[in-house]
């Protein structure tokens, strides 16, 4: 017989065991990111996220995405009032502001350095390392270097890629004689974000750098001068333009109006979207090492990528095991995620095992050769990287516009510079 | 014994309890924040901090040596006084036409409004589009009539981006003042312009002496109402040249956005928030005393 004391009993155990049947069933995980947002990611990455939730069906995944543009304040927003950030994307030029809230997990820590440099090139690892810990996961990795459309190139009489800025700007001119509509060149004449990228390379091109390891402003100098002359001079002769940033260069590309410009490995995967025409396009695309002063200089480049990372306590280290570790390592470890990221995207695998696949693929091997020598971007490395990146934007934009010339132009950068740089803390 | 209340002081209190629910929203919604903020403006609070630190009058002191502050204040100042000033000139204007009957005048009525029912980024990208340096529409009619050679990069330029973002937002804002005296001509006494006509005023006279007088009041609230949306212009601006190019576009707004969500410096956006606060409270306190004069 049923009394209510064996009633309460049973009713306590069953909500005990549901309680931990719970427990056992509803391991959390939050991804936060942007990519899945985007419609051209979104079924490769969301085909991903598929096949870990059926792989573990314990686990509770929840997918959160932002638009690119707000993921920053998103992330910060969410961390300031205690929200899940388990596992995160982030641009790498973004690590340095988010290692100084001091929440980010050092993923040596969680992996092993041993095991993490079997898996991946130490090249490619430093882009997630600052100041010594690895803050971050590389999943996909490249450079911002210059890509080159052959058939412009071709219809102009330009037969070989330009190797030194000499050659650089000759085939320029032949290809405004040849086509006095176009664009030869869509350097980034607009946009902080852009203009900052474009013109570190070739400032590093020219010999200079905006600042030295410890913080001191270096820019000052006939490097700098150098370097914003050559952009300058080449909107001033029509080899550039203003108001481009890099969704314009990209559709000029496409569209056969320019014939290079720098962006990130997916400048391919652009081009067969824009041009319309797909894969067929790949032909006119290719991989140009960035002009050097001479022969024998090495070409340069801006480290780019993607980052997993992890946000917790800033005390505890998940496991390899943990969730966390698991899902992290199955989209940028697993060289399937890898491949299929690549080949939906044009965005370069991390790990050694997915790159060895792609050796016969021209557009790859050039680009990751030329990558070898990216530097990385110089504002972000310093937690105020926001005001360093629109003081040079800003300064190199008023060059170009013929506003200031290029020497007032670096000697008002190298001041503003300083005045940021004296803000922050004596670390 | 309780007293006895009067019905006009029971009408009070029923009248208060039932303002409650709409006080407290405001208070958690808008009063709160608010005042978080304007707390905010006296600490320093940047991504590395845990807990922000009070530093008293700092972040105003930097704001108001800062000379690009200078020029974000002369930005804001240039927008609002253009746009608002463009806007009741062509909002009155077109509102004098939809007022005249003629064929097809609904129809009309009905596409003038169509930029104001538009979002607002979507007329952003639109305007973005038309001047663009490269492929923009405007180029390309300038082109094609042989009024220019070469294209124009208006958004590349200061003064071209500053004209392109006054036009946007003029552009969007019309219909708006347009409704409002389209409105406020519906009720001029036709009485009052036969007779003025009969006198042998002409158009301009009958403009200048019956409609406008008669328009008054509301173009002063329309123009304060617009000041002050003017300067919480945020999204135009922003979609079409985030602030640029170097600085040219940067107003108060946009100002604010990039101190707290580029570079997370929650302190200085606040106290730029406050000082941009006391502008708005100039035409809004304008705006009030007319409220509250009309209702005496």
């Amino acid at each position: 017989m049923l009394t209510r004391r064996t009633l309460v009993k049973s009713m306590t155990a069953g909500a005990a065991l549901a309680a931990t049947g719970v427990r056992a069933q509803a391991r959390g995980l939050t991804y936060v990111g942007w990519s899945h947002d985007e419609a051209a990611s979104k079924p490769t990455l969301t085909a991903m996220f598929d096949s870990y939730r059926k792989a573990n069906p314990d686990v509770r995944l929840e997918v959160v995405g932002f638009p690119w543009a707000q993921m920053q304040q998103n992330i910060l927003l969410r961390l300031r009032s205690g929200q899940a950030l388990d596992v995160v994307q982030l641009a790498e030029r973004w690590l340095p502001q988010f290692a100084a809230t001091n929440r980010m997990v050092d993923l040596n820590e969680v992996y092993g350095k041993g095991y993490l440099s079997r898996q991946m090139n130490t090249g490619l690892l430093t882009l997630g390392d600052y100041r010594g810990k690895q803050l971050g996961l590389p999943w996909t990795a490249g450079s911002i270097g210059m890509v080159g459309n052959r058939a412009v190139m071709q219809e102009s009489g330009v037969n070989r890629v330009p190797q030194t800025i000499d050659e650089f700007v000759d085939a320029l001119r032949a290809i405004k004689k040849a086509k006095p509509q176009s664009v030869p060149y869509a350097m980034t004449t607009k946009n902080n974000n852009s203009l900052s990228p474009d013109f570190q390379v070739w400032l590093w091109t020219f010999g200079g750098e905006l600042l030295s390891d410890k913080g001191a402003v270096v820019v000052q100098s006939p490097a700098a001068v150098r370097a914003l002359t050559f952009m300058a001079d080449m909107v001033k002769e029509g080899l550039a333009a203003k108001d481009i940033d890099r969704p314009d260069a990209r559709r000029m590309f496409a569209q056969n109006q320019t014939a290079f410009y720098h962006d990130a490995p997916l400048a391919r995967g652009f081009a067969r979207s824009n041009s319309g025409k797909g894969t067929d396009f790949d032909r006119f695309v290719v991989a140009v090492p960035t002009p050097v002063l001479k022969n024998g200089d090495a070409p340069r480049s801006l480290a780019w990528g993607h980052l997993l990372t992890f946000f917790g306590d800033g005390k505890s280290i998940p496991s390899q095991q943990s969730v966390q570790a698991q899902f992290a390592a199955h989209l940028a470890m697993s060289d399937a995620s890898q491949l299929a990221y690549f080949n939906s995207q044009g965005l370069f695998p991390v790990t050694n095992s997915a790159l060895a696949q792609l050796k016969n693929d021209a557009y790859v091997s050039e680009w990751s050769a030329a990558a070898r020598s990216a530097l990385r971007d110089e504002p972000s490395f310093w937690p105020n990287s926001a005001d360093l990146t629109a003081i040079v934007g800003e300064e190199v934009q008023s060059a170009l516009l013929g506003l200031k010339t290029p020497q007032v132009a670096i000697d008002s950068m190298a001041k503003r510079l300083q005045a940021k740089m004296a803000e922050l803390p004596k670390a | 014994m309780k007293p006895h209340l009067s019905l006009k002081s029971r009408e009070r209190r029923v009248g208060f309890a039932l303002t409650v629910p709409a006080l407290l929203a405001f208070a958690v919604m808008i009063l709160w924040p608010f005042l978080q903020s304007f707390k905010l403006a006296f600490y320093k609070f940047t991504i590395d901090m845990q807990a922000p630190a009070f530093v008293g009058w700092a972040n105003f002191e930097r704001i108001l040596r800062d000379p690009d502050m200078g020029v974000v204040w002369w930005n804001t100042l240039v927008f609002v006084v253009l746009t608002t000033g463009l806007t009741l000139l062509l909002g009155l204007g077109w509102a004098l036409v939809m007022n005249q009957s003629f064929w097809g005048r609904s129809m009309l009525r009905s596409i003038s409004l169509l930029p104001w029912v538009l979002p607002t980024t979507v007329t952003a990208f639109l305007a973005a589009w038309i001047f663009n340096g490269q492929y923009g529409v405007l180029n390309a009619a300038l082109l094609q009539l042989g009024l220019l050679d070469q294209p124009v990069t208006w958004l590349a330029e200061p003064a071209g981006a500053k004209a392109a973002v006054i036009l946007a937002k003029v552009w969007l804002s019309v219909p708006l003042f347009m409704a409002f005296f389209l409105a406020g001509l519906q009720t001029v006494s036709q009485d009052q312009l036969d007779a003025a006509r009969v006198d042998g005023c002409t158009h301009w006279r009958l403009l200048r002496y019956v409609v406008l007088p008669h328009l008054m009041p509301t173009i002063v609230v329309v123009t304060v109402l617009g000041a002050m949306g003017n300067l919480q212009a945020f999204d135009v601006i922003y979609a079409m040249t985030q602030g640029g190019p170097i600085k040219s576009t940067t107003l108060l707004s946009i100002e604010v956005y990039k101190q707290a969500f580029q570079n997370w410096d929650m302190g200085t956006a606040s106290a730029v928030g406050v000082l941009w606060f006391f502008t708005i409270a100039v035409p809004a306190g304008l705006y009030l005393r007319i409220l509250f004069r009309r209702e005496d």
